[in-house]
């Protein structure tokens, strides 16, 4: 009986810590988008949240994907996971300090081994998130099928970390629809 | 030893499935140039799923469409294909690892890291000749027979195994099936290797141009700090045992042709030189790229070492391990004063300057890397960085 209460308590602990993020609908209006994170959002969207990262969509993952990390840890893997170490030095793993343009190479290296294929980048340019000195481009791929993707990036850092946002749609319809309401969005990430 | 009744009956009908799937085959047949595989058999059906893993392929983004460069390879495979070129389909795809394949029913794949790596035709014409060998011994086949069979006596071992209550010797025993399957897929490597090298040296190729490949892959190999492969269980043999194979072999050959085709295997592949290098510093294995690159540098015509010499310098950068960020300033300086200086240069050797606390110098060269790159992508990044110096214009 006693182990059942436990298992009970720990399951309840788990979903809590789900549901400290936000609720699964994102309202229009500025929103927490993990820790110390803010966006405005423009349009509503589905969100999944985990302790370090959130992930919004408005029609499904596949066809438009918001991801934000409020946090890349120092030597951490740029899309989160996994650590720089000494056996395994090499890697997009994100350094304090570093320049814009290679901060968009570990974004742009990250995905390419997360399976994206051909993948452009343009316009790397500086923006100011609140006082904080980051970065936004904009890029093409593909995927292994061929399907052609179009997705912008944000990026600053703060406290030794870096703060995230990458924008993913197919070139076809849902990139060009929600392009000019997401880049509205990147330009509001602040850290409080 | 004693079998309850329904292990008995298990253990009959696994024999009679392994033995009905070891009976039900073809003879290999022999594979003439443009010779199909007969209706009904087990090739048959490889070859149908081959095809359409190859409508596929031909669809993916990763394939290298330039016609140049696929007619130059396709060249190159053909002269030592002879009459088997025409069952050959090559496609170049655009991935960074040295790689190369074949499959049954004549779809090569020959990977961009492989064209990146190798010095000259006879050493990319030796990779071909190796697959070629693949193809005509027709290795797929046998090797899908050999583990059709495996699999079939691994079940059978397995019930037994299980059934006499001695678990860990059915794990044993799949352990060693397995580790056969890979051992026949070595041998036909070493096969392969022999029939490609003397199809190298029958069209005039130089046989040590595979010396020379294969001890530069064993230096990369030898960089893999991770992930090396076991060698029990690897599909191919070590390269130290291919690269004193080709030795030895390369040393019998007597009166040896000298051909390697140098100048147009460059004129092919000049064009991707920057984009290639792009692609092996982004798989961010740097101890592997700082020996490709430098090797390519100490190999290369003097109009391609300010390119090379900037990538290295990328290289170390890019790693940023004690020291890389000196020695990639080093380099970018150097590449600047060279010929055909990619305009690159001018953006790294300004931050190297800047970092040196050089800001005149670092100015000049971030405003030239403007000048220059007019429609560069990182150009407001460049132009805020010039700000910073107090020299945007």
């Amino acid at each position: 009986m006693k182990l059942r209460i436990w298992l009970g308590v720990c399951l309840l602990v788990l979903l809590a810590g789900c549901a400290t993020r936000g609720g699964p609908l994102v309202l229009p209006g500025p929103n927490p988008a993990g820790s110390r994170m803010t966006i405005d959002s423009e349009m509503e969207w589905t969100r999944i949240s985990t302790q370090r990262f959130q992930l919004w969509t408005i029609d499904g993952e596949l066809l438009n994907r918001l991801y934000l990390v409020p946090g890349v840890r120092e030597r951490e893997y740029i899309f989160l996971g996994a650590r720089q170490t000494r056996r395994r030095p090499d890697g997009p793993f994100f350094q304090p300090g570093m320049r814009a343009d290679e901060v968009r190479d570990l974004i742009i290296d990250g995905l390419l081994a997360s399976g994206a294929i051909n993948i452009q980048a343009s316009n790397l340019r500086p923006v100011d998130f609140g006082g904080r000195e980051g970065l936004r481009f904009e890029m093409t791929m593909a995927n292994e099928e061929g399907l052609k993707y179009q997705g912008m990036a944000a990026a600053f850092e703060h406290d030794r970390q870096l703060a995230l946002a990458i924008f993913l749609a197919p070139s076809e319809y849902y990139y060009p629809r929600d392009a000019a309401k997401v880049s509205r969005m990147l330009d509001t990430l602040r850290w409080k | 030893m004693n079998f309850p009744v329904l292990g008995r009956r298990v253990v009959i009908a696994a024999l009679t499935l392994a033995l009905a799937s070891c009976a039900s085959r073809a003879p290999i047949r022999e594979n003439a140039p443009g010779s199909t595989p007969v209706a009904g058999t087990d090739e048959d059906e490889i070859w149908y799923a081959m095809e359409r893993a190859e409508r596929e392929l031909q669809r993916s983004p990763l394939r290298v469409r330039d016609q140049a460069l696929n007619d130059y390879v396709r060249k190159t495979v053909c002269k030592s294909a002879g009459d088997y070129c025409r069952d050959l389909r090559v496609y170049i795809m655009d991935v960074p690892q040295f790689n190369a394949s074949m499959a049954p029913n004549g779809m090569m794949l020959l990977w961009t890291g492989a064209l990146l790596r190798a010095r000259n035709e006879a050493e990319i014409a030796f990779v071909l000749s190796h697959e070629m060998g693949h193809f005509k011994a027709q290795h797929s086949l046998k090797q899908w027979r050999r583990i059709k069979d495996t699999t079939a006596l691994l079940s059978v071992f397995q019930v037994l195994a299980y059934g006499a209550g001695a678990p860990n010797l059915a794990m044993l025993g799949s352990l060693a099936g397995y580790a056969a399957i890979f051992k026949f897929t070595r041998d036909q490597e070493r096969e392969a290797d022999r029939i490609g090298f003397d199809a190298l040296v029958s069209h005039g190729y130089d046989p040590q141009a595979g010396v020379d490949l294969w001890a530069r892959m064993k230096r990369e190999d030898d960089t893999r700090r991770y992930d090396r492969p076991s060698a029990l269980f690897s599909s191919h043999p070590a390269t130290a045992e291919r690269l004193a194979d080709v030795s030895a072999a390369a040393a019998a050959v007597v009166n040896p042709p000298r051909e390697r085709h140098r100048d147009e295997y460059r004129a092919a592949t000049r064009p991707y030189l920057e984009h290639w290098l792009d692609a092996e510093l982004a798989r961010r294995a740097y101890a592997a790229s700082l020996l490709v690159i430098s090797e390519l540098l100490a190999d290369s015509p003097a109009a391609d070492k300010a390119v090379l010499t900037f990538y290295l310098g990328e290289a170390h950068r890019r790693r940023n391990a004690a020291g890389d960020r000196a020695m990639a300033a080093a380099l970018y300086a150097q590449a600047a004063s060279l010929p055909g200086v990619p305009v690159a240069v001018w953006r790294e050797h300004g931050f190297a300057l800047r970092d040196a606390g050089r800001n005149a110098e670092a100015r000049s060269a971030l405003q030239r890397y403007l000048d220059t790159a007019t429609q560069a992508e990182d150009r407001a990044f460049v132009q805020r960085e010039l700000s910073k110096l107090g020299g945007a214009r």
